[in-house]
């Protein structure tokens, strides 16, 4: 690559210069400057505090404040993990912190209103003012309207287990609604639930280094996990191939070698068209298929559902009693002997039984269920029970063809293995209608197809670009298929993982978030934005007089809700609006009350990530800057006012005493020690690597593994077979043509009619900010200028006369938004791309990208209700605009670079 | 407010053992290595640079140059896309044209390799700025502004009218400690060194990948070499 001297200067900025050169004068250095120079040190501080990053990126970085004169100085990676593949950890927004501790936004003290809601108009108050106007219009609304009219918000628990906990541990007490997140931020990838049975489940970052293929889909990790992507890198240098599946030409598709550039909202389709080619190609593995899916239990044709041992007539099926499951080739090695029922891994053989019970229970039998196959060898059903996974010994499973069973009342009854329904879409999806839909040419298809089975282990990563649709769930299901097929599942290297947003509890939560026994109810916060839904599960509890205030903490709500117009209808109702923030946020500016909280360098707090098996503290570098005041402090006076039995009951503690409570539960976090945890990072005791399912695959011990904080039961009722279930029998899923995988147009050309809204906006995250958290950091403009850019293919602009840096507008029935135009051949022509979480002030116009995006509701995601776990999951690119020029290119003015310079929220949102 | 201490010396122990110059000759010369592969173009090595050495608002002393159309914007090549990025400072030349060009030697080359910045004696006459063929050093025209209304980061700030630039961290390098820069980057994609060691990390990276400096015709002989990305293997190879 040949660098030339004229584009470092241009990169510079630098003034063209005169010749050079000056008589040199004197000699280079005299002894007294060199000496002075070498005694150069770095200046001293007062300490150093070891802590952790945790915004919702959810990298969960240790970092090290240096503390001079009370104000933090410097931020700088603690580069302290014991496994040292993980330093340094943490990125350029992370170590900029202090710009936000100490930065011109910074709210000091508590506000009042002052004026019309949204005005920004508001005097400064006492705390006690506050907490006591707070503590009388809860008592208020509460006592009108019940208390399970107040929602409380709060985003990603798992990034701050005890004051986002308290939270939870406040609507315990008083009986306040709390909010979701993973679900409501369209991070839940709900192909994993219903097909895993589990939440989520992923490997930790340091696994990526042991792929020998990675297949990103609608994944952004150079941008997105700034952290870890090194992991990508390091695999790339051992000779694994990258492969950058992304309508839009991303820094992670510049760093892999090739780039599959995909039509959006077709991602299902790719997906499915692999498989196939993978079948096609001979390379699928059945014996994994067998051994741990659903593939080869039969379902009746009459109804759609699987066929239970107990339906058959007595005497027709062969069966071979409890635990007989034997794994298949190569698989489940590690299983105990035949007869034993392996144990799931940190769940109590309570709540096995529990669970079994339950599944007995929601399908009318006594016992739990038992499923058949047929034995192709002996001809004959084979029953299989769900205690253990693989197949009774000797069993020939088929996976294709229809047969005919006997049942209890005489009648006869078709069936089918299940694999043969899936099959049977599989088999449409040949490379060339995939071409049609995806807009891949059929060779590239294939290509990647090819590529991708001829490797093991390969691993596949979703991103939230697949994720965040209406129809995300059919992306994940599509590529777990994939992943099963190809048996990279449960294997270092593989497997399927999607890395949005934080979800992963990773320590029994219960002494923190429950007030004894009471419970929080929790609503999925999408039922706040937009009221309840026709297909709502029974299991919610939706506030029978509606919602009439809200408690938003540790998010910029009012800017990163979907559908942002529509909560503000919410909002109209509410009687009381409390914001939390360290940073005045629009959601703070319509706020009638702003609390000043204390930033995660100023408080306690334990947290953990999906992306590393790590344990960590965060610790106060200094006092709380102005008045600000933690959380739990808050919610302690709050609680205190309004029921001091309460208090007494269940808030007169400490951080460190909710911490000791929660680690005295061991589990995953069992021997670990406040002590240590002070000292930095401590590993939970998971495997190393830790790996998604590798005990199931390993013991064949029946799916799923625990998702905390749900109780087992109520996560592996998702999944009655107790294997990866690619066949779905509910009847939502037989009403909706969803029981298998399969590919749906984006909900939203439903909405937007593509001929009139020929533009998908797209929402990407940034890499300059964690949503909108950072969005004032005034280093980080400098570099980006500060003001939103609308990403345009040349095609696009030039059609609607648009030329770079022209303001645009974006518009669809739900809003309207404007932001500047750039253009590049990074984007395809059908799509716009509005990097979500800049602030109003940093857009020509409107309150951010969601004005434009849709909270409607898939209601697939309510066939059950386990909040944050199968729960409504949002699709924020589910989103078509029509795009106009509004004014040309005008120059910057240093009134829009400083409007971007101050100002922001509580770490997420 | 307690005495004060080292930050260095006050870091946690696997922090500061982190940090550690991996291993050094008797008369080392120093050298940083950047792997254009590795590197991701997220700015840390800039932004704790700025916050290492207080570096005010409109001035970076080390920066990222996208090899694209602009700020992480693609160029297209037979075509394909491309991006790449170039993270940029002082070269630290073996044979500076900086140095030569200073009337009061403000600027001179350190024995170690690192070409150390005076801001006693510099006069603010830029020839430096205009002789450096890298576009690497800045200036500091009026009163500096930043974010915070202390002085923050590691060294003392400098005063106004005078050049400045990336220091290899000297006052770190003392210590025995990496420049900030190395230590910050997420993507390891930054490595510090001995040139005077033929087995030190820098030396066997300059070797074993094709290490190469900018400009070389320019024989400036940087102490900054760069590791150019790799080929791609498409789908089909």
């Amino acid at each position: 690559m040949k660098v030339t001297r004229r584009q470092l200067l241009k990169g510079a900025g630098a003034a063209a210069g005169t010749a050079a050169a000056g008589a040199v004068l004197g000699t280079a250095g005299c002894a007294s400057q060199e000496e002075r120079l070498d005694a150069q040190r770095s200046l001293p501080v007062d300490r150093v505090v070891r802590t952790t990053c945790s915004p919702n990126c959810t990298g969960s970085c240790g970092q090290l404040a240096f503390v001079r004169d009370g104000n933090v100085v410097k931020v700088q990676q603690a580069a302290d993990y014991p496994d040292e593949a993980y330093n340094p950890r943490g990125c350029m927004k992370g170590i900029s912190y202090h710009l936000l501790i100490h930065g011109p936004d910074r709210i000091m003290t508590p506000l009042v209103r002052d004026g019309e809601r949204g005005s920004g108009k508001f005097r400064e108050a006492s705390w006690d003012e506050v907490l006591d106007r707070i503590a009388d219009e809860l008592r208020r609304i509460g006592e009108t309207w019940g208390w399970d009219s107040i929602h409380v918000f709060g985003q990603v628990p798992g990034s701050g287990y005890i004051q986002k906990g308290a939270n939870y541990r406040a609507c315990a007490a008083l009986g306040m609604s709390h909010g979701t997140s993973f679900d409501f931020n369209g991070d839940l990838p709900m192909g994993m639930p219903i097909t895993f049975g589990v939440q989520n489940a992923e490997h930790e970052a340091k696994d990526w280094a042991n792929s020998r293929f990675i297949l990103l889909i609608g994944a952004n990790p150079v941008e997105t996990r700034i952290p870890d992507v090194h992991f990508m890198l390091d695999a790339a240098e051992r000779g694994a191939r990258l492969v950058v599946v992304d309508p839009t030409f991303s820094g992670t598709a510049a760093k892999a070698d090739a780039w599959v550039r995909i039509t959006p909202g077709t991602d299902a389709a790719f997906g499915l068209a692999l498989a196939r080619q993978v079948v096609a190609d001979g390379r699928a593995d059945w014996d994994f298929m067998r051994t741990y899916t659903d593939a080869p239990l039969l379902v009746r044709a009459d109804t759609g559902r699987r066929l239970r041992a107990d339906e058959l007539a007595s005497g027709q099926a062969r069966d071979p009693g409890p635990a007989t499951g034997v794994g298949l080739g190569e698989y489940g090695r590690g299983a105990p002997p035949v007869g034993e029922a392996p144990a799931v891994w940190n769940v109590s053989p309570q709540a096995e039984a529990a669970a079994r019970a339950a599944a007995a229970a929601a399908d009318g039998s006594a016992e739990a269920p038992r499923y058949v196959v047929w034995d192709a060898a002996a001809g004959e059903p084979v029953i299989v029970g769900t205690d253990r996974l693989g197949l009774p010994e000797g069993v020939d499973a088929a996976l294709e063809g229809t047969f005919t069973v006997k049942l209890a009342d005489g009648s006869r009854v078709n069936v089918a293995p299940g694999w043969a329904l899936v099959a049977a879409e599989l088999d449409t999806w040949t490379p060339q209608r995939a071409e049609q839909v995806t807009g891949v040419p059929a060779d590239e298809i294939v290509a990647v197809a090819r590529a991708y089975s001829a490797e093991r282990p390969a691993a596949v990563i979703m991103g939230g670009g697949s994720n965040h649709w209406f129809h995300g769930d059919l992306n994940g299901r599509a590529f777990a298929l994939l992943a099963a097929l190809t048996g990279n599942i449960g294997r270092s290297g593989g497997g399927f993982s999607v890395y949005v947003g934080q979800y992963k509890v990773r320590l029994d939560t219960a002494p923190w978030w429950f007030a004894g026994e009471k419970k929080a109810n929790v609503v999925a916060s999408v039922y706040f934005v937009r009221g309840r839904t026709e297909t709502m599960n029974e299991n919610v509890h939706y506030p029978e007089n509606g919602w009439k205030a809200l408690v938003c903490t540790f998010a910029n709500m009012f800017l990163q809700s979907m559908d942002v117009n529509r909560l503000h209808e919410t909002l109209d109702g509410c009687e009381l609006v409390v914001v939390v923030d360290h940073q005045m946020t629009d959601t703070a500016r319509w706020a009638d009350i702003v609390l000043p909280a204390a930033t995660w360098y100023e408080k306690t707090d334990l947290t953990a990530t999906p992306l590393h098996p790590y344990l960590q503290l965060q610790q106060a570098a200094i006092p709380p800057v102005g008045e600000s005041k933690t959380e739990l402090w808050m919610w302690q006076e709050i609680v205190k006012r309004i029921d001091p039995a309460a208090y007494e009951d269940y808030f007169d503690m400490t951080e460190e005493d909710a911490i000791e409570a929660m680690l005295a539960r061991g589990g995953f976090a069992e021997g670990i020690t406040l002590q240590q945890l002070k000292a930095g990072p401590v590993r939970l005791k998971v495997p190393d690597p830790d790996i998604a399912f590798v005990q199931q695959i390993d013991e064949l011990a029946p799916f799923p593994p625990v998702s905390l904080p749900a109780p087992y039961e109520a996560t592996a009722a998702f999944i009655p077979t107790r294997r990866i279930e690619l066949y779905k029998e509910e009847a939502r899923f037989r009403e909706l043509g969803e029981t298998v995988p399969t590919w749906k147009a984006p909900h939203d050309d439903g909405v937007h009619d593509p001929a009139d809204y020929p533009i998908s906006i797209l929402s990407p995250h940034s890499k300059w900010r964690i949503h909108s958290s950072y969005a004032n950091v005034a280093w980080l403009n400098e570099i980006t200028g500060g003001r939103a850019p609308v990403l345009l293919h040349p095609d696009t602009a030039a059609a609607g006369g648009i030329e770079e840096g022209d303001l645009v507008e974006l518009a669809n029935t739900r809003g309207s938004v404007r932001a500047w135009a750039h253009i590049s051949e990074a984007a395809r022509p059908d799509t716009a791309t509005l990097f979500e979480g800049w602030w109003s002030r940093q857009l020509g116009g409107g309150k951010s990208v969601n004005e434009l995006t849709s909270s409607e509701v898939n209601p697939i995601h309510e066939i059950h209700y386990v909040p944050n776990i199968w729960c409504p999951s949002t699709g924020w690119k589910d989103c078509r605009c029509q795009l106009t020029r509004v004014a040309a290119a005008a120059e910057r003015t240093d009134e829009a670079v400083g409007s971007a310079g101050p100002a922001e929220e509580v770490d997420d949102g | 407010m307690a005495d004060k201490v080292s930050p260095i010396e006050a870091l946690p122990p696997a922090s500061r053992e982190y940090g550690e110059i991996d291993r050094t000759s008797k008369k080392p010369r120093w050298a940083m290595v950047v792997d254009q592969e590795r590197c991701i173009g997220c700015w840390s090595c800039c932004v704790i640079c700025k916050s290492e050495n207080d570096v005010p608002l409109g001035m970076w002393w080390n920066r990222i140059d996208t090899v694209g159309e602009a700020l992480d914007t693609p160029y297209s090549e037979d075509g394909e896309l491309r991006m790449h990025w170039l993270p940029l400072a002082c070269q630290h030349c073996e044979n500076p044209a900086c140095t030569k060009v200073c009337p009061v030697s403000a600027t001179y080359p350190r024995e170690d390799g690192a070409v150390m910045q005076d801001p006693e004696r510099c006069i603010g006459c830029r020839y430096c700025m205009v002789a450096c063929p890298y576009g690497v050093r800045v200036f500091n025209w009026g009163t500096p502004e930043r974010p915070t209304d202390f002085d923050t980061g590691m060294v003392e700030p400098r005063p106004v009218g005078t050049m400045e630039k990336c220091s290899f961290c000297v006052h770190r390098l003392a210590d025995g400690q990496v420049p900030s820069c190395i230590w910050s980057c997420p993507a390891q994609a930054r490595i510090f060194g001995d040139l005077n060691d033929p087995e030190s990390a820098v030396s066997r990276l300059i070797r074993e990948r094709a290490g190469y400096q900018l400009l070389e015709e320019r024989g400036t002989d940087p102490h900054v070499f760069y590791l150019p990305p790799r080929r791609k293997r498409g789908l089909w190879t």
